[in-house]
Protein backbone atom coordinates (compact mmCIF):
# COMPACT_ATOMS: atom_id res chain seq x y z
CA UNK A 1 0.00 0.00 0.00
CA UNK A 2 2.57 2.53 1.09
CA UNK A 3 5.79 3.01 -0.77
CA UNK A 4 8.47 4.04 1.73
CA UNK A 5 10.32 5.80 -1.06
CA UNK A 6 7.82 8.63 -0.68
CA UNK A 7 8.64 10.05 2.69
CA UNK A 8 5.88 12.59 3.11
CA UNK A 9 6.02 14.33 6.39
CA UNK A 10 2.32 14.67 7.04
CA UNK A 11 -0.25 11.96 7.30
CA UNK A 12 -1.78 11.48 3.89
CA UNK A 13 -4.20 9.20 2.05
CA UNK A 14 -3.01 6.65 -0.43
CA UNK A 15 -4.48 3.85 -2.50
CA UNK A 16 -4.00 0.14 -2.08
CA UNK A 17 -0.79 -0.89 -3.79
CA UNK A 18 2.81 -1.90 -3.56
CA UNK A 19 5.82 -3.23 -5.34
CA UNK A 20 5.49 -5.61 -8.26
CA UNK A 21 6.97 -8.96 -7.28
CA UNK A 22 9.22 -10.96 -9.61
CA UNK A 23 7.15 -13.01 -11.99
CA UNK A 24 3.96 -10.99 -11.78
CA UNK A 25 2.75 -8.08 -13.87
CA UNK A 26 1.53 -4.74 -12.60
CA UNK A 27 -2.16 -5.69 -12.66
CA UNK A 28 -1.53 -8.91 -10.80
CA UNK A 29 0.41 -6.99 -8.19
CA UNK A 30 -2.47 -4.56 -7.71
CA UNK A 31 -4.98 -7.38 -7.19
CA UNK A 32 -2.63 -9.23 -4.86
CA UNK A 33 -2.09 -6.13 -2.77
CA UNK A 34 -5.85 -5.64 -2.47
CA UNK A 35 -6.17 -9.12 -1.07
CA UNK A 36 -3.20 -8.80 1.25
CA UNK A 37 -4.05 -5.38 2.60
CA UNK A 38 -7.86 -5.39 2.69
CA UNK A 39 -9.16 -8.85 1.73
CA UNK A 40 -11.53 -6.98 -0.57
CA UNK A 41 -12.32 -9.07 -3.66
CA UNK A 42 -11.66 -7.53 -7.06
CA UNK A 43 -14.66 -8.48 -9.18
CA UNK A 44 -13.64 -7.14 -12.58
CA UNK A 45 -10.53 -6.98 -14.72
CA UNK A 46 -8.33 -4.10 -13.57
CA UNK A 47 -7.94 -1.41 -16.20
CA UNK A 48 -4.71 0.53 -16.46
CA UNK A 49 -5.81 4.17 -16.40
CA UNK A 50 -2.93 6.25 -15.06
CA UNK A 51 0.82 5.93 -15.12
CA UNK A 52 3.60 7.83 -13.45
CA UNK A 53 7.38 7.71 -13.63
CA UNK A 54 9.56 9.57 -11.24
CA UNK A 55 13.27 9.57 -10.78
CA UNK A 56 13.97 10.20 -7.16
CA UNK A 57 16.99 10.26 -4.98
CA UNK A 58 16.82 7.83 -2.13
CA UNK A 59 19.71 7.32 0.23
CA UNK A 60 21.98 9.00 -2.26
CA UNK A 61 20.97 6.74 -5.11
CA UNK A 62 18.84 7.42 -8.13
CA UNK A 63 15.74 5.30 -8.21
CA UNK A 64 13.27 5.21 -11.05
CA UNK A 65 9.77 4.70 -9.74
CA UNK A 66 7.43 3.23 -12.32
CA UNK A 67 3.86 3.27 -11.14
CA UNK A 68 0.73 2.05 -12.82
CA UNK A 69 -2.72 2.78 -11.48
CA UNK A 70 -5.53 0.33 -12.18
CA UNK A 71 -9.25 0.91 -11.92
CA UNK A 72 -11.26 -1.97 -10.49
CA UNK A 73 -14.38 -2.66 -8.49
CA UNK A 74 -15.30 -4.65 -5.43
CA UNK A 75 -18.72 -5.74 -4.20
CA UNK A 76 -17.90 -5.42 -0.54
CA UNK A 77 -17.20 -2.50 1.75
CA UNK A 78 -15.78 -4.07 4.88
CA UNK A 79 -12.03 -4.18 4.71
CA UNK A 80 -10.02 -6.62 6.75
CA UNK A 81 -6.58 -5.14 7.34
CA UNK A 82 -5.31 -7.93 9.53
CA UNK A 83 -3.02 -8.93 6.68
CA UNK A 84 -0.84 -5.84 7.10
CA UNK A 85 2.56 -6.72 8.43
CA UNK A 86 4.14 -5.09 11.43
CA UNK A 87 5.94 -2.44 9.45
CA UNK A 88 2.88 -1.54 7.44
CA UNK A 89 0.85 -1.29 10.60
CA UNK A 90 3.45 1.03 12.09
CA UNK A 91 2.74 3.71 9.51
CA UNK A 92 -0.94 3.06 8.89
CA UNK A 93 -3.33 5.20 10.85
CA UNK A 94 -6.61 4.10 9.35
CA UNK A 95 -8.67 3.65 6.23
CA UNK A 96 -12.02 4.66 4.82
CA UNK A 97 -14.03 4.99 1.60
CA UNK A 98 -14.02 8.38 -0.08
CA UNK A 99 -16.30 9.92 -2.66
CA UNK A 100 -14.43 11.72 -5.43
CA UNK A 101 -16.04 15.04 -4.56
CA UNK A 102 -15.12 14.56 -0.90
CA UNK A 103 -11.50 14.12 -1.88
CA UNK A 104 -11.58 17.17 -4.13
CA UNK A 105 -13.08 19.29 -1.37
CA UNK A 106 -10.95 17.96 1.46
CA UNK A 107 -8.05 19.76 3.06
CA UNK A 108 -6.39 16.44 3.80
CA UNK A 109 -3.41 15.42 1.76
CA UNK A 110 -3.74 12.79 -0.93
CA UNK A 111 -1.31 10.87 -3.08
CA UNK A 112 -1.26 11.84 -5.89
CA UNK A 113 -1.94 15.40 -4.83
CA UNK A 114 -4.67 15.95 -7.43
CA UNK A 115 -6.40 12.66 -6.73
CA UNK A 116 -9.85 14.19 -6.26
CA UNK A 117 -9.90 15.91 -9.65
CA UNK A 118 -8.40 12.87 -11.36
CA UNK A 119 -10.96 10.54 -9.85
CA UNK A 120 -13.86 12.84 -10.73
CA UNK A 121 -12.67 12.88 -14.34
CA UNK A 122 -12.27 9.11 -14.37
CA UNK A 123 -15.79 8.54 -13.06
CA UNK A 124 -17.25 11.14 -15.40
CA UNK A 125 -15.43 10.13 -18.59
CA UNK A 126 -14.71 6.47 -17.96
CA UNK A 127 -11.33 4.81 -18.46
CA UNK A 128 -9.14 6.57 -21.05
CA UNK A 129 -8.15 4.78 -24.25
CA UNK A 130 -4.51 5.17 -23.31
CA UNK A 131 -3.24 5.47 -19.75
CA UNK A 132 -2.94 9.08 -18.67
CA UNK A 133 0.49 10.14 -17.49
CA UNK A 134 0.42 11.79 -14.10
CA UNK A 135 2.91 14.52 -13.46
CA UNK A 136 2.84 14.66 -9.69
CA UNK B 1 44.83 -26.77 -15.83
CA UNK B 2 46.78 -23.74 -14.67
CA UNK B 3 49.52 -25.60 -12.89
CA UNK B 4 46.95 -27.82 -11.28
CA UNK B 5 45.26 -25.13 -9.23
CA UNK B 6 41.78 -25.98 -10.36
CA UNK B 7 42.48 -29.64 -9.94
CA UNK B 8 43.63 -28.98 -6.38
CA UNK B 9 40.51 -26.96 -5.62
CA UNK B 10 38.43 -29.69 -7.16
CA UNK B 11 40.15 -32.33 -5.06
CA UNK B 12 39.73 -30.31 -1.89
CA UNK B 13 36.04 -29.77 -2.57
CA UNK B 14 35.51 -33.42 -3.39
CA UNK B 15 37.40 -34.38 -0.25
CA UNK B 16 35.02 -32.33 1.86
CA UNK B 17 32.03 -33.80 0.12
CA UNK B 18 31.23 -30.72 -2.00
CA UNK B 19 30.81 -32.74 -5.12
CA UNK B 20 28.56 -30.37 -7.04
CA UNK B 21 29.81 -26.86 -6.50
CA UNK B 22 27.96 -24.33 -8.59
CA UNK B 23 30.98 -22.36 -9.57
CA UNK B 24 34.69 -22.67 -9.79
CA UNK B 25 36.13 -19.92 -11.92
CA UNK B 26 39.10 -20.52 -14.14
CA UNK B 27 41.38 -18.21 -16.07
CA UNK B 28 40.88 -17.21 -19.68
CA UNK B 29 41.26 -19.90 -22.24
CA UNK B 30 42.38 -17.62 -24.99
CA UNK B 31 45.78 -16.17 -24.42
CA UNK B 32 48.46 -13.88 -25.65
CA UNK B 33 46.38 -10.75 -25.78
CA UNK B 34 48.14 -7.43 -25.85
CA UNK B 35 45.72 -5.68 -23.61
CA UNK B 36 46.03 -7.57 -20.39
CA UNK B 37 48.49 -9.78 -18.55
CA UNK B 38 46.93 -13.15 -17.90
CA UNK B 39 48.09 -16.27 -16.13
CA UNK B 40 49.71 -19.08 -18.08
CA UNK B 41 49.29 -22.76 -18.47
CA UNK B 42 51.86 -25.46 -17.94
CA UNK B 43 54.34 -23.46 -16.02
CA UNK B 44 56.23 -22.98 -12.85
CA UNK B 45 56.06 -19.60 -11.18
CA UNK B 46 59.83 -19.22 -11.38
CA UNK B 47 59.80 -19.15 -15.16
CA UNK B 48 57.11 -16.50 -15.32
CA UNK B 49 59.19 -13.65 -16.67
CA UNK B 50 59.12 -11.53 -19.77
CA UNK B 51 56.15 -11.62 -22.06
CA UNK B 52 53.91 -14.61 -22.33
CA UNK B 53 53.68 -15.15 -26.03
CA UNK B 54 55.64 -18.35 -25.93
CA UNK B 55 53.14 -20.28 -23.89
CA UNK B 56 49.82 -18.55 -24.32
CA UNK B 57 47.41 -19.54 -27.01
CA UNK B 58 47.03 -17.57 -30.14
CA UNK B 59 44.19 -15.18 -29.55
CA UNK B 60 43.28 -15.37 -33.23
CA UNK B 61 42.71 -19.07 -32.96
CA UNK B 62 39.51 -19.79 -31.12
CA UNK B 63 39.52 -23.40 -32.28
CA UNK B 64 42.61 -23.98 -30.23
CA UNK B 65 40.90 -22.54 -27.19
CA UNK B 66 37.94 -24.82 -27.67
CA UNK B 67 40.16 -27.82 -28.19
CA UNK B 68 41.90 -27.12 -24.92
CA UNK B 69 38.52 -26.61 -23.30
CA UNK B 70 37.53 -30.07 -24.46
CA UNK B 71 40.63 -31.53 -22.93
CA UNK B 72 39.86 -29.87 -19.65
CA UNK B 73 36.32 -31.11 -19.68
CA UNK B 74 37.58 -34.62 -19.85
CA UNK B 75 39.16 -33.74 -16.54
CA UNK B 76 35.75 -33.79 -14.86
CA UNK B 77 35.20 -30.07 -14.82
CA UNK B 78 31.60 -29.07 -14.52
CA UNK B 79 31.87 -25.44 -15.48
CA UNK B 80 32.99 -23.28 -18.34
CA UNK B 81 36.07 -21.14 -18.69
CA UNK B 82 36.49 -17.58 -17.75
CA UNK B 83 36.95 -15.07 -20.48
CA UNK B 84 38.21 -11.66 -19.76
CA UNK B 85 37.24 -9.09 -22.33
CA UNK B 86 34.49 -8.01 -24.67
CA UNK B 87 36.98 -8.62 -27.47
CA UNK B 88 36.74 -12.30 -26.59
CA UNK B 89 33.04 -12.72 -26.07
CA UNK B 90 32.83 -14.82 -29.20
CA UNK B 91 34.85 -17.39 -27.28
CA UNK B 92 32.41 -17.28 -24.39
CA UNK B 93 29.60 -17.99 -26.77
CA UNK B 94 31.47 -20.85 -28.40
CA UNK B 95 32.36 -22.35 -25.03
CA UNK B 96 28.77 -22.05 -23.93
CA UNK B 97 27.47 -23.60 -27.11
CA UNK B 98 30.09 -26.32 -27.25
CA UNK B 99 29.92 -27.50 -23.65
CA UNK B 100 26.56 -26.28 -22.37
CA UNK B 101 27.92 -25.85 -18.87
CA UNK B 102 27.74 -22.85 -16.56
CA UNK B 103 30.15 -20.37 -18.04
CA UNK B 104 31.91 -17.58 -16.23
CA UNK B 105 33.86 -14.54 -17.26
CA UNK B 106 36.28 -12.13 -15.66
CA UNK B 107 36.23 -8.38 -15.82
CA UNK B 108 39.10 -7.64 -13.55
CA UNK B 109 42.49 -6.00 -13.70
CA UNK B 110 42.98 -5.24 -17.37
CA UNK B 111 39.60 -4.41 -18.74
CA UNK B 112 38.34 -3.04 -15.48
CA UNK B 113 41.29 -0.70 -15.29
CA UNK B 114 40.83 0.48 -18.85
CA UNK B 115 37.20 1.32 -18.31
CA UNK B 116 37.76 2.80 -14.89
CA UNK B 117 40.70 4.83 -16.16
CA UNK B 118 38.70 6.20 -19.06
CA UNK B 119 35.77 6.97 -16.80
CA UNK B 120 38.04 8.79 -14.38
CA UNK B 121 39.16 10.98 -17.24
CA UNK B 122 35.61 11.74 -18.21
CA UNK B 123 35.77 9.80 -21.46
CA UNK B 124 33.13 7.29 -20.41
CA UNK B 125 30.07 7.29 -18.23
CA UNK B 126 31.20 4.68 -15.71
CA UNK B 127 27.80 3.35 -14.68
CA UNK B 128 26.54 3.13 -18.22
CA UNK B 129 29.58 1.47 -19.69
CA UNK B 130 29.80 -0.93 -16.78
CA UNK B 131 26.23 -2.08 -17.24
CA UNK B 132 26.68 -2.21 -20.99
CA UNK B 133 29.73 -4.45 -20.76
CA UNK B 134 28.19 -6.71 -18.15
CA UNK B 135 25.10 -7.00 -20.31
CA UNK B 136 27.39 -7.97 -23.18
CA UNK B 137 28.86 -10.78 -21.10
CA UNK B 138 25.41 -12.05 -20.26
CA UNK B 139 24.30 -11.81 -23.86
CA UNK B 140 27.31 -13.84 -24.91
CA UNK B 141 26.17 -16.63 -22.62
CA UNK B 142 27.89 -16.01 -19.31
CA UNK B 143 26.11 -17.41 -16.30
CA UNK B 144 28.25 -15.37 -13.99
CA UNK B 145 30.72 -12.51 -14.20
CA UNK B 146 33.53 -11.80 -11.80
CA UNK B 147 34.12 -8.07 -11.84
CA UNK B 148 35.68 -5.47 -9.63
CA UNK B 149 32.69 -3.36 -10.63
CA UNK B 150 30.20 -5.62 -8.86
CA UNK B 151 29.38 -3.15 -6.12
CA UNK B 152 29.05 -0.27 -8.56
CA UNK B 153 26.91 -2.38 -10.85
CA UNK B 154 24.61 -3.16 -7.97
CA UNK B 155 24.24 0.52 -7.27
CA UNK B 156 24.15 1.86 -10.82
CA UNK B 157 21.04 3.96 -11.42
CA UNK B 158 20.19 1.94 -14.50
CA UNK B 159 19.83 -1.10 -12.33
CA UNK B 160 17.40 0.33 -9.85
CA UNK B 161 13.82 0.42 -10.96
CA UNK B 162 10.97 0.22 -8.59
CA UNK B 163 7.85 -0.96 -10.38
CA UNK B 164 4.77 -0.55 -8.29
CA UNK B 165 1.07 -0.91 -8.84
CA UNK B 166 -1.81 0.91 -7.23
CA UNK B 167 -5.43 -0.01 -7.25
CA UNK B 168 -8.21 2.53 -7.69
CA UNK B 169 -10.64 0.24 -5.94
CA UNK B 170 -14.25 1.42 -6.01
CA UNK B 171 -17.11 0.03 -3.98
CA UNK B 172 -20.66 -0.30 -5.38
CA UNK B 173 -21.23 3.39 -4.55
CA UNK B 174 -18.13 4.41 -6.53
CA UNK B 175 -16.30 5.33 -3.39
CA UNK B 176 -12.53 4.93 -3.34
CA UNK B 177 -10.70 2.91 -0.70
CA UNK B 178 -7.80 4.82 0.83
CA UNK B 179 -5.36 4.20 3.64
CA UNK B 180 -4.21 6.98 5.90
CA UNK B 181 -0.48 6.71 6.47
CA UNK B 182 2.26 8.79 7.99
CA UNK B 183 5.93 9.25 7.39
CA UNK B 184 7.69 5.99 8.14
CA UNK B 185 11.20 7.44 8.06
CA UNK B 186 12.14 5.47 11.11
CA UNK B 187 11.44 2.23 9.30
CA UNK B 188 12.80 2.24 5.79
CA UNK B 189 13.42 -1.18 4.29
CA UNK B 190 16.26 -1.84 1.84
CA UNK B 191 15.55 -1.35 -1.85
CA UNK B 192 16.40 -4.89 -2.64
CA UNK B 193 18.14 -7.77 -1.03
CA UNK B 194 21.52 -8.79 -2.28
CA UNK B 195 21.96 -12.49 -2.67
CA UNK B 196 24.98 -14.41 -3.64
CA UNK B 197 24.90 -17.73 -5.34
CA UNK B 198 27.58 -20.29 -5.69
Amino acid sequence: MFDPAYPFHDPFWVMIGGMVDPGEDFAQAAVREADEETKLPVIDTPRWVWTRERRMSWRGRDVLHKERFFLAHTDRTEADTSGLDERERSWTQGHRWWRAEEIAASSERFEPLDLGVRLEALLRDGPPKEPITLSS
Amino acid sequence: MMDGRIGAIRQALDGKGFITPRSCPTPPNTRRPSIQPVPRRHRQLRVLTGDKKTYQMDYANSDEGLARGRLRHRGRRRHGDGEARPAYLDIVRRVKDAFGVPTYAYQVSGEYSMLRGAADRGWLDWNKVLIETLTGFKRAGCDGILTYGAVDAGEAPEMIERPSARLILLDPQDRLFLFKVHDPRCSIPPIRSTTRSG
